[in-house]
């Protein structure tokens, strides 16, 4: 009797145990973990491409962390001027910020880090413009006329950083929003002149769709494409197009100069932001 | 004829009378603690016959009549006696043989059993250092384990097992607690560890399947033991100092060297420290301030002291047939050699066993430890090490008032005061817990099977309170709390068969499954502002400025299924095979499963009937082993993902045009692979154990070649793809291929004198076999090179200096060349000198890895000490670059003496260039001039120990 009871005893430890480790098989569940305080791609909706045309905007603000931005950051070619003499670099010797002293002395080497962090940090502001483009065209609640308005911001945005491409390097590849892997793309795909042609026929089309003001008053409008279109158009000697652009900036008395040509900058710094 | 016949007779007689066998039934035991040995071996020489005790330890022989049986047993001395009916053989324990069972995977296992490479720690050796932690006391001790302590209080250190088998993802082995796995092996007492093993073969590591693959480090902590209570004390205090400190220049020496560096580089010499004249003279005031009189301070004085450690232990532990617990303490105090910087830790164990009666067994090991530090930022250039070097001397550390040297406004440094950044920092307050701990229950239900299940926590949990005090003038203070907790649950079920068949035939297998879970959370705040410094107003709540908060979670968990089968012939043939199925979070959904299996194979040749029973090989067995392991300890957490975030950062901008705030835009966070899956490293183990000199002597020799495959890395995107285009990959390969040989040797008494030793050498080659598609290399100074070995320097070769300008231009066009000046080498022989004439200058691999550990005893005295070594190997002298150059960082940084001894025209035999300001040679680029041998040979401990005779402390 008393065997029977300790079998059974024992029995029962042994299935209860058994029972929980095939209980384990069935932890599905516990392998699904995800990323936590972020989103996927399958969760950015209609609304949110109003925030990637937000974060391509913010590329103007040149606050590519880590990225050399003070002297290669997407808006920012001040250390160009050594190139000419409007300015010396100075500091302490040769080695110090070496890579300016290649420019200053017409010998850029392959690894110089403004070539290659300008050349990094345009691209992601194109790639952030292309990514906003995709995602306004494939949002279902905006309407047709907002989206080519919308459309043309970016793709004014756009213009600018392969205007700047245009202005430093020789070669670079060109790619739009509907390019899928822009990895594959070649720099020599596009002569200067198509390359040329491409950024004045976005700044025309916007020129066109663009209103003449924003109610957000960050967002780009009818004049700066106008005046981008006139400033790429003054790079490749098209006068025609500078003076029709040019002059319609200026005819709208919307803007005037600086009675100081110091006055562009003493405003941003006036403005916290 | 009678003759013939009775010698027939006779013949026959003792014919008959020699095959007249009987049958010996027989024990064989322990003499100390009376338990059965299963698997003793029992040899009668006359007959050339064997057998093996059973799991009783009972034997059946059938042996002529007074033949001579040998009776011998791993870890015990051999006897022999003379067959009769009925035996009880009692052998004595070789107490100079070490513990003879080893935990490996989920069992225990005879050392003897071993088919795969183990390295068993002797915990009984004295440990090297009075150190809260036992990496410290494993450096050196295991051949193919490289250990790197960490000299900061409190601090943790890596281990490295037989090179490392990976580029991106960790290199640190798995750590074993009592059967639950963790990631770091830091609070836990040294004391209270009783075996710790390191299993170094796929085929030993692959039962852990899918973090395994940098090998396994198993710890199992202290149980109560005997059959009284026992009571242990344990109190050690040591002092550490700094051993070498670098010989700076003097306030006066600084000046002579910086007059001659700016006249070399053809400016004036002028300093704020030292006036405008032909020679420097030392103002009397640092800055004009009189606040501040000039002065010679060693920096490294100030911010070094000698620290003192406190290690107390006590434990208690008791066990019966009925179970046993041990419980200690243990408090731990160590300061640290930087002012302010300490460890204190406090933690207790209780470890339990009971038994319900023979079938049914609960047990629980749990450890609570807290513990307080505070650290210093040691790192790079704003270290408080470099700081200390690189501070200049005429200033003093405060002023005539007691207020802070302050040398951004002295002397334009933006060197900070060191000491006070000391100072500002000895409020800080960094606490933390950790519990760790497993319960189990574990049933017999009939004899040869044991089931078990065990459920293993951890929960760690720290809070970070930080003062930013201002330093300069101007500056912002700010306040920074953050608390983060983790949580780890493990949960183990395994089946244990064990059988033996036949006597011969031992067959164990195991099945088992176990889960994981990591959860981890954490919270940080921080404010700015705040009108009183002192360490009570400084809290988060107080701050009037900016406001920040942050915080999130991160989880990962891991699902397996486990197999292992052990076969044993007769003690002379084992084999063992192994699978293990692991589902790791990481990886997407039809990517997560791994399988890993492994085999090993031993023999035993000394069992075998016809070796001959010599006194000088007591016992050999070849092992060989190939096995798979795996390995996915990528920091990111969820590589399968593209993650998007709203970013507050630099995808903000003011569109609404507000002038006083910003939207957030979204940007790509991360790119996801769906298709990543493991990375695998498969390694082949040959190796032999062999015992000479009735044990006197043992030699173990293992060969192995590791290759990892699929390796985990995050090679770069092109830029046209965008920001955070690049996606961890199965890419590249690597290759590990190394030796390891063991010897250790204990001497013969002589009288009250006998001696041991134990030497270990070790030798790996580590090649990265390849990279991936897109990068021929990465890294800059210290590179990743598919054929090359992992992190070789890479740099310029520089040939000594230009003695006069005719070598100059007989030289290749090198920019800055000069007289005084660096000569670099033309590599590729254009004329030229670029970046094309860079190469391989150094390998960081040691070629040799050597340890010696000897010790002498004399009636009660003890004489222990342990060497260690490693040979062959290249280090960067990254400081040569601050201590003999004027022109490297801040030019108002002080230097090393030895710049004294620079070239000059007329002294010339010298390695170290003329003294310049401006560093037109570039001089400060990486090359041979920065690369120097690192091989050394260091006594780690030397020590001297009397144990009191029994007696006088047994009560």
């Amino acid at each position: 009797m008393n065997t029977l009871k300790n079998i059974s005893t024992k029995a029962l430890y042994a299935a209860a145990i058994l029972a929980t480790g095939l209980f384990e098989t069935s932890c599905e569940g516990l392998l699904d973990t995800k990323p936590q305080g972020m989103f996927t791609e399958e969760q950015i909706g209609d609304e949110e491409a109003l925030d990637l045309m937000t974060s391509a905007y913010a590329t103007l603000l040149n606050h590519y962390f880590g990225n050399n931005e003070s002297f290669a950051g997407p808006i920012n070619n001040w250390v160009f001027d050594v190139r000419s003499d409007d300015a010396l670099k100075g500091g302490d010797g040769v080695t110090m910020e070496g890579y300016i002293h290649q420019l200053e002395v017409g010998n850029v080497q392959s690894d110089n880090q403004v070539v290659a962090y300008k050349w990094r940090n345009n691209y992601f502001s194109i790639s952030r413009c292309n990514t906003a483009i995709r995602g306004i065209l494939a949002s279902k609640t905006i309407s047709d006329d907002e989206k080519s308005s919308l459309v043309a911001e970016m793709k004014t945005l756009r213009a600018y950083y392969y205007f700047d491409m245009l202005r430093i390097y020789a070669k670079f590849p060109y790619f739009d929003e509907t390019v899928v892997n822009p990895s594959e793309c070649r720099a020599d795909e596009y002569s200067r002149d198509q390359i040329a042609e491409f950024i004045k026929e976005d700044l025309r089309n916007s020129y066109e769709d663009l209103p003449d003001i924003q109610e957000e008053v960050g967002r780009f409008n009818r004049y700066v494409a106008a005046a981008l279109l006139a400033r790429v158009a003054l790079f490749t000697s098209d006068w025609a197009e500078v003076e029709e652009y040019a002059n319609y900036v200026i005819s709208s008395h919307q803007y005037e100069l600086y009675p100081q040509f110091s006055g562009h900058v003493e405003a941003r710094v006036q403005q916290p932001v | 004829m009678k003759k013939a016949i009775f010698s027939t007779v006779w013949l026959f007689a003792a014919i008959m009378a020699q095959a007249q066998h009987i049958t010996v039934q027989g024990t064989v035991l322990s003499k100390t603690g009376g338990e059965p040995l299963v698997g003793a071996t029992v040899i009668c020489e006359a007959i050339q016959n064997g057998t093996t005790t059973d799991i009783n330890g009972n034997f059946t022989f059938s042996v002529p009549e007074g033949a001579i049986l040998k009776f011998s047993y791993i870890g015990f001395n051999s006897t022999e006696a003379k067959a009769a009916p009925e035996m009880t053989i009692r052998l004595e324990e070789n107490s100079e043989v070490l513990d003879n069972v080893v935990v490996v995977g989920y069992q225990v296992v005879r050392k003897a059993d071993l088919t795969g490479a183990v390295s068993v720690m002797d915990m009984k050796k004295p440990l090297s250092e009075n150190s809260g932690n036992i990496m410290g006391s494993m450096a050196g001790r295991l051949p193919g384990v490289n250990v790197v302590p960490d000299a900061a209080p409190g601090g943790t250190g890596s281990i490295r097992i037989r090179g490392m088998s990976t580029a991106n993802s960790s290199n640190d082995p798995l750590y074993i607690i009592d059967g639950v796995p963790t990631d770091n092996i830091n609070c836990i007492n040294p004391g209270d560890i009783e075996s710790m093993q390191v299993l170094k073969d796929a085929a030993s590591a692959s039962i852990y399947g899918s973090r395994a693959a940098n090998g396994v480090v198993i710890i199992t902590t202290k149980q109560g033991k005997g059959d009284r209570m026992a009571v242990r004390v344990n109190y050690a205090a040591s002092i550490q100092t700094i051993a070498n400190r670098y010989d700076l220049l003097d306030a006066n020496q600084w000046g002579e060297v910086y007059w001659t560096a700016a006249r070399n580089s053809h400016l004036t010499p002028s300093h704020v420290l030292y006036g405008n004249g032909e020679t420097p003279v030392l103002q009397q005031f640092a800055g004009g301030n009189p606040n501040f009189p000039t002065t010679n301070t060693d920096w490294q004085d100030e911010v070094y002291r000698t620290a003192m450690t406190n290690n107390l232990s006590a434990s208690v532990s008791n066990s019966t047939e009925k179970g046993s617990v041990l419980f200690s303490l243990n408090y731990f105090n160590q300061d640290g050699n930087i002012e302010e910087t300490f460890y204190e830790r406090y933690s207790a164990r209780v470890n339990s066993r009971y038994d319900l009666g023979k079938y049914v067994s609960v047990g629980e090991n749990l450890m609570v430890a807290y513990w307080k530090n505070r650290g210093a930022d040691v790192a790079g250039d704003r270290g408080i090490p470099f700081m200390a070097i690189s501070q200049h001397p005429a200033l003093p550390v405060r002023g005539l008032d007691g207020s802070w040297a302050r040398p951004l406004e002295l002397i334009a440094s933006d060197v900070a005061n060191p000491v006070q950044i000391i100072d500002n920092a000895k409020d800080n307050d960094y606490a933390s817990w950790r519990m760790l701990g497993n319960a189990y229950l574990e049933v017999k239900p009939f004899n040869d099977l044991t089931i078990k299940t065990n459920i293993g926590i951890e929960h760690s949990q720290y809070f970070n309170h930080t003062l930013g005090r201002t330093v300069n003038p101007g500056d912002v203070n700010s306040v920074s709390d953050v608390y983060g907790q983790g949580d780890t649950w493990t949960w183990t079920n395994t089946a244990n068969y064990s059988k033996s068949f036949a006597r011969k035939h031992h067959l164990t297998a195991l099945l088992g499954t176990e889960a994981i879970g990591y959860t981890f959370r954490d919270l940080s705040a921080s404010r700015e502002g705040y009108d009183f410094e002192d360490s009570d107003y400084m809290q988060i709540g107080a701050g009037t400025g900016t406001r920040t908060n942050g915080g999130g979670k991160t989880q990962w968990a891991v699902f397996s299924l486990f197999g292992k089968i052990d076969y044993n012939y007769a003690d002379r043939y084992l084999a063992s095979f192994t699978i293990r199925r692991d589902e790791n979070s990481r990886f997407a959904k039809g990517y997560r499963a791994g399988v890993f299996p492994a085999f090993s194979l031993a023999w035993r040749p000394t069992q075998e009937a016809f070796f001959p029973q010599n006194d000088i090989l007591s016992d050999l067995k070849i092992r060989y082993s190939w096995g798979e392991n795996g390995n996915a300890n990528i920091p990111s957490l969820y590589p399968a993902y593209s993650t998007y975030i709203f970013n507050t950062g630099n995808g903000a901008y003011d569109i609404s045009g507000t002038n006083s705030s910003t939207t957030s835009g979204i940007t790509l966070a991360s790119t996801g692979n769906p298709e990543l899956k493991w990375e695998t490293t498969s390694q082949h183990n040959i190796g032999a154990d062999i015992r000479l000199f009735r044990g006197a002597l043992g030699v173990s020799v293992d060969y192995y070649i590791k290759k990892t495959r699929n390796m985990l890395t995050i090679p770069p995107a092109l830029d046209v793809a965008g920001e955070n285009a690049s996606m961890w990959l199965n890419t590249g390969s690597m290759e590990n291929k190394g030796w390891e040989v063991s010897i250790s040797y204990i001497s013969p008494e002589y009288g009250d004198f006998s001696w041991n030793g134990a030497l270990n050498v070790s030798h790996y080659k580590n090649r990265l076999l390849a990279l991936n598609s897109r990068q021929k290399f990465i890294g800059g100074d210290q590179r990743l090179i598919p054929g090359e070995p992992m992190g070789v320097y890479y740099g310029y070769v520089c040939d000594g200096i230009f003695q006069n300008d005719a070598e100059v231009a007989g030289h290749a066009t090198q920019d800055g060349a000069a007289p005084g000046r660096l000569i670099y080498r033309d590599i590729d022989d254009n004329g030229v000198i670029d970046d094309n004439d860079r190469c391989i200058i150094g390998d960081p691999n040691p070629d040799l890895s050597m340890s010696l550990n000897l010790t002498f005893k004399y009636k009660g005295l003890a004489l222990d000490m342990f060497f260690a070594g490693d040979f062959g190997f290249d280090i960067q002298n990254h400081m040569k670059r601050q201590l003999l150059s004027m022109s490297y960082g801040n030019l108002s940084t002080n230097r090393g003496v030895e710049i004294l001894n620079a070239w000059t025209p007329t002294h010339t035999d010298t390695d170290i260039p003329a003294l310049s300001l401006t560093d037109d040679n570039n001089e400060s680029r990486f090359s041979t001039y920065y690369v120097e041998d690192g091989s050394y040979m260091k006594m780690k401990y030397l020590k001297l120990s009397y144990a009191l005779p029994d007696t006088s402390s047994r009560k």
